[in-house]
């Protein structure tokens, strides 16, 4: 349970993990997962596979990801989601903003 | 006796160090003296009563910090006195020390029954005493901070509460129109705390379309609620002045963009209706599919997602499109928030997107569907906690198998008062690619209203403008032939030959004059529209017979016949001038 981030050896890409229920109450943990780098790698990858279910609150999150990343210069990527949260994505038409794999 | 009452007056609490003042209750002089001497020995300021009654009457107006209290007394004992004080002093705790005899347990025993919150044996010793009074004092300190901490506390919840309640009649009163009770919109809003962060908005255009938005703003409570002022005045103001529920859309979602902090977006589905084309156009921003429920064709078909939800990016960024079908008579459709799929179950689970649809589509024939759905997953839910606003809307058609035929004006003129007649003149011409971004028809009607204040007329004169806009624009400039119309698949198509045609438009005008003149007691009001288009054989389009009730064109001309004094086309067709006269 919970979220863990890392950043790959050459410093080049963010990894964020989310493990169980994704939303309102995820927000610190999310945060705290980016926050303190100073500048965030070009490439970011959230992985959903252990992700059990997305709220409003949790795309809220990625925005804020997104904009702390430079907006439309990010690049990230979100990897795997389960079928439920994959419908959350899209429809809220994530697709445009993200690159869902 | 003087000073007492000024002393009164303060709370205990409050008082600086040094006065804190105890009640010494004795009957006899002498203990009364050596106690007296003892507590000013310790730096406390005395008071004194003679017996059990005197001393409720001094706790009552003089509300000392601590009572030092004999048991045998005259009239009134010790313990007595003991019970009323606490009764008197409740929550405000005032610790009472009663001064017994050496090893008399059962008496120790019962002061501590009667409210005593110690005891002193005789012969009182100056350090014991001090040594107790200060402990009580010092619970008594905590014991009042506390209370006064808990006073405070229900005085701000009161005022919360009470704020909550007056912004909430002003919320309500900016968010909901009476439109939300009209006969073909069912809703049910059930918020979970006082502020709903879902939103149902609905209105009637002035050529009669029906305008209904149904959104769900992040998370919950006052701070999702507080977008739905802006997106809420936005709506109503524009639906009011004519504009199309697209612009609206567009509209909100740049101020929400604009005022929301990153993270925070409203997912909105929007709809228009026309009822006299049954045309329905549905703008859904990330809303879950709404379902159309086709009920001649006893089929359900989702209207699903098809941009980011509003206030995410910039309209200029924003991908959308509206999905535009034919209404038939019967047909309804359902918006509905995500608080509906994941209501959480009695038994578990959550509502679900295929519970909703199975049970729509079962229930697809009844007149009652609305509030079967509703019944289902009020069932389903139990006595579970609300963890989500729950919404969900039905718009139902009020087009029937006649509409269009006679083409009724959308509302009879009222005999509210206009300004004077004047006369004026207006002139417009608009070019090409202008029209790829500008709406004429709410500004001029706008501009009639501000000059001639015509607004008992307002529904009239824009649907007359309407018609005349929409033939010069689609048949004029874009030469599109309303014969592709035809079936309800023809009108998708035509409707998407239309954006083609015109995000290609380069050259081509349009001129729209309006001349208003006094006539009798009223004035009289021509409006010419004229396009750069060839024209079109209106001599045969006016001989031909009305339109048959499954015709999917060729109500624009009646519907103008019938709002206007005088309809005359010139040619070669490419310019119309109408008459109309008031009040």
């Amino acid at each position: 349970m919970g979220i863990r981030s890392n950043i790959s050896s050459d410093g080049k890409r963010l990894q964020i993990d989310i493990d169980g229920r994704f939303d309102f109450a995820s927000h610190d943990a999310f945060r705290a997962a980016y926050h303190d780098l100073d500048s965030l790698p070009r490439e970011i990858h959230v992985d959903l596979r252990k992700a059990e279910y997305m709220d409003s609150a949790a795309l809220g999150m990625l925005l804020m990801l997104r904009e702390r990343a430079g907006g439309d210069a990010a690049r990230i990527e979100i990897i795997d989601p389960p079928p439920a949260v994959r419908d959350i994505l899209q429809v809220a038409r994530f697709d445009q903003l993200f690159r869902i794999r | 006796m003087n000073t007492a009452t000024t002393l009164a007056s303060e709370s205990p609490s409050r008082r600086p160090p040094g006065t804190t003042r105890i009640l010494v209750v004795d009957d006899s002089v002498a203990n009364r003296r050596l106690l007296v001497a003892m507590i000013k020995e310790a730096g406390y300021r005395a008071l004194t009563a003679r017996d059990g009654l005197e001393a409720v009457t001094a706790v009552e107006r003089l509300q000392p910090d601590l009572v030092l209290m004999d048991v045998n007394m005259p009239r009134m004992d010790g313990l007595e006195a003991a019970r009323r004080i606490k009764q008197i002093t409740g929550e405000r705790f005032t610790p009472v020390i009663f001064v017994t005899g050496m090893g008399d347990q059962r008496v120790q025993t019962d002061c501590l029954a009667a409210g005593g919150d110690d005891f002193v044996t005789k012969p009182v010793e100056l350090p014991v005493l001090q040594a107790r009074v200060q402990a009580q004092l010092r619970t008594a300190r905590l014991y009042r901070e506390q209370y006064e901490r808990r006073q405070e506390l229900t005085y701000y919840r009161d005022m919360a509460e009470r704020e909550q309640h007056v912004a909430k009649r002003v919320f309500r009163a900016i968010t909901r129109r009476e439109t939300l009770d009209a006969a073909h919109i069912r809703y049910r809003l059930s918020p979970m705390s006082t502020f709903n962060g879902d939103l149902v908005l609905a209105a009637t255009t002035p050529d009669g379309n029906t305008h209904l938005l149904v959104g769900d703003f992040t998370g919950h409570g006052l701070a999702a609620a507080i977008g739905a002022l802006p997106a809420s005045d936005i709506f109503y103001a524009m639906s009011a002045k004519g504009y199309t529920i697209g612009n609206i859309i567009r509209e909100i979602n740049d101020r929400l963009h604009g005022l929301l902090p990153v993270g925070m977006f409203l997912a909105a589905c929007g709809l228009e209706a026309n009822d006299h084309e049954c045309m329905l156009e549905v703008w859904n921003a990330g809303l879950p599919a709404a379902l159309w429920c086709r009920k001649a064709l006893g089929r359900v078909e989702p209207l699903p997602s098809i941009s980011l939800p509003l206030g995410v990016v910039s309209s200029a960024e924003l991908e959308t499109a509206p999905t535009r079908h034919i209404l038939a008579p019967g047909d309804r459709v359902l918006l509905y928030t995500d608080g509906v799929t994941e209501a959480e179950g009695a038994e578990g689970g959550q509502y679900g997107d295929q519970r909703l649809r199975a049970q729509v589509e079962a229930l697809l024939g009844r007149e009652d569907l609305f509030d079967r759905v509703l019944a289902d997953l009020d069932a389903f839910r139990g006595e579970t906690a609300q963890t989500d606003d729950i919404t969900l809307v039905q718009f139902e058609s009020r087009a029937t198998q006649a509409a269009g035929i006679g083409a009724e004006p959308p509302r009879e003129p009222t005999k509210a008062a206009t300004a004077p007649a004047t006369t004026w003149r207006l002139g417009l011409r608009l070019e090409g690619p202008a029209f790829q971004r500008f709406d004429p028809r709410p500004l001029v009607t706008q501009l009639v209203m501000e000059i001639q204040g015509l607004d008992p007329h307002k529904n009239q004169l824009f649907t007359i403008l309407s018609e005349l806009f929409a033939n010069a624009l689609d048949h004029g400039l874009l030469g599109l032939d309303s014969g592709l119309k035809a079936g309800p698949e023809g009108f998708a198509r035509y409707f998407a030959e239309r954006e083609a045609r015109l995000a290609a438009l380069k050259d081509g005008w349009i001129d729209i004059h309006l001349n208003h003149e006094p006539v009798g007691e009223g004035g009289r009001l021509l409006l010419r529209v004229e396009d750069s288009g060839p024209g079109f054989d209106y001599a045969a389009h006016l001989q031909a017979p009305p339109p048959g009730p499954e015709a999917f064109s060729g109500r624009g001309i009646t519907l103008l016949r019938n709002l206007c004094a005088e309809v005359r086309y010139e040619p070669p067709g490419n310019r119309v001038q109408i008459r109309y006269d008031w009040p």
